[in-house]
């Protein structure tokens, strides 16, 4: 191996220096021919004699020269330079052709440079830690869990008691941490007179660091002493970004305070440049102890954190599942006293714990994004083939036009082989070309791809600045392209017979097997781009069917405030009484028809729990779970949910009054079957709590998390009983939401001028933010199958040209023989269809046999919807046909007397 | 040219040239230029060895891509400059290798010639 190098770097070392390598091979055989003339002299010879017998007996000095050049590797070197010059002077010899072939690659290895950009950023880059192969992670990293139902599958959340004793009494993690799965956005003032700015907040356990084995940058990172007494440790490690950002990137920032939420933190770390965390698409800036800021912490039943773990050196996976497992159940039994009903025995034996690597961290965004991004990564693929396709129909026409050239070069005497290789070079050089720019394109491409994935107005942190990978990713795509698209021009330009070719008049014949090459790749063009075509109808279908899915509440005229009611602090009855005065001040202003607090909107999260009713008995499949939202008094009337009995919440709802709720209809068939739940009780806080909340109303059925799931069993709360975060704010008002947004600020801004409103947007925006994947899937897929259908397209109009420019003679005789030009146009266009249905026929079955691999990503129509394919097809033969057309008219229009001249 | 006699050149076994470079560097300590090695050759074989230039240079580049050869330039004899080369460490084993290879071809080939 090293020998190999050695030789590798001799060669390279005489290439360098190649003349006076062959200066001093001269000198030697100088050398050598004199003592040889000498040693003849010695036999008796003249001067003369003796020197030309040297001479003679040596043999050929200049082949022995080429022998040597050629030994050392020098001739295979100095053709490739030959090829590439030569190459690079073809390639400026034909502007159009180039810049088309390397645009045409940019193109399409851009777009798979960009794909693969995000796809690597969101599946398969390691987090930047400490042996991140070592890593687990509890469960699947899905962030729904239920509080107190045993889920009938692997868990993925779990309590902080169960945290605690994974982390005591393990026998095969070096160490274990949790996170809380709860994304937390909090205010934050860096100096206490500054304006609150909106940051995200992941709550951590002490050993989580050390678990990843991430330090400090600066100061010092958490440990098991910073997480030990609730609510004692008010210190947070901060990220770089927002260190360089806001604190000026200060040395002096450790030691410094920061107020979060009205509680004061001392900064005591600034995490490394690299680490954003274990949550891919999330970039918190502020890391704090969970013993700060998180209820949960005595309760068993409370679910929320994930726990991630750093195998035992030497433990494998599946033994540290079996140990943690044994130990899970084992906890769950003691949680359940000395006398459990035999049910719950059951859910135990069912709970079980997957786990899974954490090498690549967490993700929600990969969940949501990895199969679309495969789909589109295929799409792309695609596109390139079309557009290799093109490139190579257009490398053979030219190879077409330089048959003259390269029948010279076949009769001086070059090699076959000599002649592919140049062709093969010439293709490499474009795709080198294609394959640069394509980076470059990528690089913007990717950014803007994280833009169209993000949900709210800022990018995601995603880290998609091209890396080895990416850029070999590239290296392989543009290869792949060259040989994909040059190989069968090198191959058609060798079969050429150099006396044939010479004698032709026009020494620009196509073969027939030229020809019906050129042709099979349009088809193969047009068959690709319907499939692509069709795909891109039914995901554009698909997102047009989500957007009008009826969700139960009017998505017009309502504007979405996000206010930071944390950072008041304000609790119970303090927070109640700012609520109503905010939502009475609002109303007053002209045009507001409604406004009302909410804990939940849509696609926020959910506070789910069991209820319990005294007779309710749940069928198996159904389960007591419901979702649990905290409203103000008008906030059916915002949301225009309308009340289908009883009535809604009023100012004889109190703190002291008797806990209500309104119920969903979904919730009242399931607990109370088909009597009025009116007046009916039941309760969210175990078995014992049946008798605590009374129905007062129930209202249709409305939708909180996605548009495509099933209508949820709900139960409202007013806010003045039921005490939570209310950081929504709806406002339903008539007239323009442009001058009413400001005023509607304003009169926020009258009732308590420190509230901070972090974001106004418009109902239906909101919402189409949890339709992100299905808009970047079908904007993404229309794009590439139109881009597709216009390279087709292209490939149509060069081949059709070109079997124009071959026929002038032909047409012109017909012209001459009395064909009109309509004649010449449906003669041109006959061969335009045949090839058009040919590619359409076989794109319709490839699209029959490949679109329901995607029917998962499809919403209310079938893989088949044959309104898609029909209108998909439609297009592109009109499009295909009218690139068909130019030419066609073009030969219609050829002068008889010209073309016959031409020859 | 009937007044130059030679001896009757003896075809040389493909693939023994670079052995015979290699054996006569290892038996002349001092290294030595092309010229040297190809009359060394001849008079150790009693003249039946002839050499041709055509082949010794090649061979000699090629031992020395290898690594087996190492060439410097240097002062002959008589004081002028010429390339001289020299048995490399991996050239030594090199030739170890090949002479015993070499010899079991031999002992095979006589095997064949003169069944016992």
């Amino acid at each position: 191996m090293l020998n190999q190098f050695l030789q590798l770097w001799r060669r390279l070392l005489f290439y360098l220096r190649r003349d006076q390598f062959d200066r001093e091979l001269a000198e030697e055989m100088k050398f050598h021919l004199e003592l040889k003339a000498e040693e003849n002299l010695a036999t008796g010879m003249s001067p003369q004699e003796a020197h030309l017998a040297a001479r003679r007996q040596f043999g050929n000095q200049t082949l022995l020269r080429e022998v040597s050049r050629e030994m050392w590797g020098v001739k295979s070197i100095e053709t490739l330079f030959q090829d590439l010059r030569y190459g690079v002077r073809m390639l400026l010899k034909q502007p159009g052709f180039t810049l088309t072939a390397v645009l045409t690659l940019t193109l399409g290895i851009g777009a798979n440079t960009a794909i693969f950009s995000l796809l690597d950023a969101v599946l398969l880059k390691s987090l930047p830690v400490q042996k991140p192969h070592e890593l687990v992670l509890f469960g699947k990293g899905e962030a729904m869990g239920a509080t107190d139902d045993f889920p009938n599958r692997s868990w993925d959340l779990f309590s902080y008691p169960f945290y605690r004793e994974v982390q005591q009494r393990t026998t095969v993690f070096s160490e274990v941490a949790a996170l809380l799965s709860i994304h937390r956005r909090v205010h934050v003032t860096v100096n206490s007179a500054g304006e609150a700015e909106q940051l995200d907040v992941q709550l951590v356990s002490g050993a989580y660091f050390p678990v990843l084995g991430v330090n400090a940058r600066l100061g010092r990172v958490f440990s098991n002493a910073d997480d030990q007494t609730p609510g004692a440790h008010p210190v947070v490690v901060i990220s770089h970004g927002w260190w360089e950002r806001r604190l000026g990137g200060d040395p002096a920032a450790i030691g410094k305070t920061i107020t979060i939420d009205k509680t004061a933190y001392t900064i005591i770390g600034v995490a490394p440049p690299e680490f954003f965390g274990t949550t891919v698409g999330e970039a918190p800036e502020l890391w704090a102890p969970l013993a700060m800021n998180w209820k949960g912490r005595e309760d068993r039943e409370f679910q929320s954190l994930h726990l991630i773990a750093r195998l035992k050196h030497g433990v494998s996976v599946q033994q540290a599942a079996a140990a943690v497992n044994l130990q899970f159940k084992q906890w769950l039994r003691a949680g359940l006293g000395a006398q459990p009903a035999p049910e719950r025995l059951q859910d135990i034996q069912r709970a079980s714990i997957e786990l899974t690597s954490a090498a690549q961290g967490l993700s929600s965004m990969r969940r949501r994004f990895s199969f679309s991004l495969q789909i589109l990564m295929v799409v792309v693929g695609v596109v390139l083939l079309i557009a290799c396709a093109n490139i190579a129909n257009l490398l053979l026409a030219r190879a077409a036009a330089r048959q003259k050239e390269f029948a010279v070069r076949l009769a001086l005497g070059a090699g076959n082989l000599r002649l592919i290789r140049q062709l093969l070079t010439e293709s490499l050089l474009l795709a080198a070309l294609g394959g640069a720019a394509g980076i470059a394109l990528a690089w913007w491409g990717s950014r803007l791809l994280v833009l169209m994935a993000s949900d709210g107005a800022e990018a995601l942190p995603l880290n998609v600045t091209p890396d080895a990978r990416i850029l070999g990713f590239t290296l392989l795509a543009s290869l792949a392209s060259a040989l994909v698209f040059g190989v069968a021009p090198a191959l058609s330009a060798a079969r050429i017979a150099p006396n044939a070719a010479l004698n032709s008049e026009k020494g620009a014949r196509q073969t027939a097997a030229q020809g019906w090459l050129g042709k099979s790749l349009v088809v193969a063009q047009v068959a690709f781009s319907l499939v692509l075509l069709i795909g891109a109808g039914l995901f554009v279908r698909t997102l047009i069917n989500l957007q009008n899915v009826p969700t139960g509440f009017n998505q017009q005229n309502v504007l979405l405030f996000q206010i930071g009611m944390t950072t008041t602090g304000y609790k119970d009855v303090q927070l109640s009484n700012l609520v109503r005065e905010v939502e009475e001040k609002v109303k007053t202003v002209p045009g507001v028809q409604a406004a009302s607090f909410a804990s939940f909107i849509f696609n926020q999260g959910v506070w789910r729990s069991a209820a319990y009713t005294r007779d309710f008995n749940p069928s198996p499949g159904q389960g007591r779970n419901i979702r649990n939202i905290v409203v103000g008094q008008e906030y059916f009337a915002a949301m225009e949910i309308p009340l289908a009995q009883g009535r809604g919440f009023g100012p004889q709802d109190t703190k002291s009054s008797q806990k209500v709720a309104v119920i969903s209809e979904t919730m009242a068939r399931r607990f109370f079957g088909e009597s009025s739940p009116l007046g009916k009780r039941f309760g969210i806080n175990g078995p014992a709590s049946s008798e605590q909340i009374e129905v007062i109303g129930v209202a249709k059925d409305a939708k909180g998390q996605s548009v495509t799931e099933a209508m949820p069993p709900v139960a409202y709360y007013h806010h003045a009983q039921q005490s939570e975060s209310l950081n929504n704010f709806v406002v339903r008002y008539t007239g323009a939401s442009a001058t009413l947004a400001p005023q509607i600020r304003q009169a926020i801004k009258q009732v308590n001028s420190n509230l901070p409103i972090d974001e106004v947007v418009s109902l239906s925006e909101h919402i189409g933010r949890s339709l992100v994947q299905q808009r970047l899937i079908a904007r993404l897929a229309s794009f590439f199958g139109l881009l597709a259908l216009l390279l087709a397209c292209v490939g149509l109009y060069g081949v059709l040209s070109y079997t124009v420019a071959r026929r002038t003679n032909e047409i012109g005789i017909r012209v001459a023989l009395g064909a009109q030009p309509r004649g010449i146009v449906v003669l041109m266009m006959r061969e335009v269809l045949l090839l058009v249905a040919l590619g359409a026929g076989i794109g319709l079955t490839a699209a029959m046999a490949t679109t329901r691999l995607v029917s998962n990503l499809l919403f209310g129509l079938t893989p088949t919807d044959p309104l898609t394919i029909v209108m998909a097809t439609l297009l592109l033969i009109s499009v295909t046909a009218l690139a068909g057309y130019l030419p066609a008219r073009r030969a219609s229009r050829v002068d008889p007397l010209v073309a016959l001249r031409n020859d | 040219m009937g007044r130059y006699e030679t001896p009757k050149r003896a075809e040389m076994l493909p693939g023994t040239l670079e052995m015979l470079i290699l054996k006569s560097l290892e038996r002349n300590v001092e290294p030595m230029h092309g010229y040297g090695i190809a009359l060394y050759l001849r008079q150790i074989s009693k003249e039946v060895l002839q050499v041709e230039e055509g082949s010794l240079y090649p061979a000699l580049q090629r031992l020395t891509i290898k690594g087996w050869v190492k060439a410097e330039w240097g002062k002959s004899d008589n004081k002028r400059r010429a390339r001289f080369y020299k048995l490399t460490p991996v050239g030594r084993k090199q030739l170890r290798q090949e002479a015993a290879d070499f010899e079991r071809l031999l002992e095979a080939i006589m095997l064949v010639m003169h069944p016992a």
